[in-house]
């Protein structure tokens, strides 16, 4: 990259020799090389490189890590995990894809795909609302009948 | 009418220009008021007065570092209305070299003159390194030796070593350390390893921001073309639609 290219789409850069605290966004796309204490949001694409570390939420369409992340990643669209990233945090995508030799440690929810945990959660409430209805149309037959059940 | 202010140049080539302008302007009647800066009427008298008799369109005929001195003294004067922004022109005396020209697209002295003659206006943003020192073109940090840098924006803090910096009107700051990762034994490294980007691109640094505060140790000067108008620490702010400039007919000002 050179300095004072206004290419489109390079945004922020935060290069190897620097470390960065605070909230890191912007609309283009973010690539870091160097330390990031803070969170990391993009509208588009988050590129940590091999010789990143960041500490806390990293949020963009697409993110692609090959260094260091401790803390939580959203990737709207996609999440790469490349041989030499490493991630302790919970991890949320659409597509997730983790070479081999990358580190994960962490909870991981895929947007669009329902957990085991909430799959059992809406069973269990559409039993209750069925078990309602049943008793509503027991007591509506029950109000409305004059004949006598023997 | 137009208020011309010459550059005092004493170099033939660009007072040749100056002369050609003036025929130029004339020509297209729209000659005004001419004046020179000298050591008896700085820069800020002369809008000073301009301001004063009622002009309220400024021409700059000279180099990128005039321009940018014009500027600042007409956005600093005091009697400028806020309602009623003053208007620039500019005609480069080095098509070449001026970043101002390209913002304007004017690439000759015939259709420089003739932008102002169809005073085709754009409302642009600028900088402004507090207190009242207006850019067009970017502000410079230069060292042979890197020193440390301690970038300070809105929402984030920033801490790490450049030799060069580089500020734009539109406060996107870059820089980089051309110390770290240029030796010959990395450059080796760099090719066994077989990886595409340099170790000097590493170790640059892009933000864009709407303000910025830059202390740097030691203290080092701040650039504006080849003149240095501060020292850091040094704040910088992003001035929305501040400043209308006459551009070239048909063209799109790039900010």
């Amino acid at each position: 990259m050179k300095i004072g290219s206004n290419e489109e789409g390079i945004g922020t850069v935060v290069g190897a020799n620097v470390r960065l605290q605070g909230t890191l966004k912007d609309t283009n796309d973010i690539s870091v090389y160097g330390t990031v204490e803070g969170e990391v949001i993009s509208d588009k694409m988050v590129i940590i490189a091999d010789t990143a570390m960041i500490k806390g939420p990293v949020t963009a369409d697409i993110i692609t890590v090959s260094g260091e992340v401790k803390g939580s990643i959203e990737a709207k669209t996609k999440l790469e995990i490349l041989p030499s990233g490493k991630v302790n945090g919970s991890i949320t995508c659409q597509t997730l894809i983790i070479q081999s030799g990358a580190k994960l440690n962490g909870k991981s929810t895929m947007a669009g795909i329902k957990s085991d945990e909430n799959v059992q959660k809406e069973e269990k409430t559409e039993t209750n609302i069925h078990k309602e209805k049943d008793e509503n149309i027991k007591k509506n037959i029950l109000d409305d009948s004059d004949i006598e059940l023997e | 009418m137009y208020f011309y202010i010459f550059e005092n140049s004493k170099a033939n080539r660009e007072k040749k220009i100056q002369e050609k302008a003036k025929q130029i302007i004339a020509e297209l009647g729209i000659s005004g008021e001419n004046v020179t800066p000298n050591p008896a009427r700085s820069i800020d008298e002369l809008i000073d007065i301009g301001l004063t008799k009622g002009f309220s369109t400024f021409v700059g005929i000279g180099s990128d570092i005039f321009a940018n001195k014009i500027i600042s003294s007409l956005l600093s004067n005091k009697k400028n209305c806020e309602e009623d922004k003053p208007v620039f022109g500019f005609v480069p005396t080095d098509f070449d070299k001026s970043q101002i020209g390209k913002i304007i697209n004017v690439t000759n002295i015939e259709n420089a003159c003739k932008s102002l003659r169809f005073r085709t206006l754009k409302t642009i943003s600028l900088g402004l390194a507090i207190p009242n020192k207006y850019f067009i073109t970017p502000l410079t940090i230069n060292s042979q030796f890197p020193f440390s840098v301690h970038l300070i924006l809105p929402n984030l803090e920033a801490v790490g070593s450049a030799t060069q910096i580089k500020i734009t009107p539109d406060i996107n700051i870059s820089f980089s350390d051309n110390n770290l990762g240029n030796s010959g034994i990395q450059k080796l490294l760099n090719i066994f390893k077989g990886e595409k980007m340099t170790y000097s691109e590493k170790y640059s640094s892009r933000f864009t921001t709407d303000a910025l505060k830059l202390v740097c140790e030691p203290s080092i000067p701040v650039n504006l073309e080849n003149e240095i108008i501060a020292k850091t620490p040094i704040q910088i702010k992003r001035i929305d639609n501040h400043l209308q400039i006459i551009i070239n007919r048909g063209t799109i000002a790039v900010e």
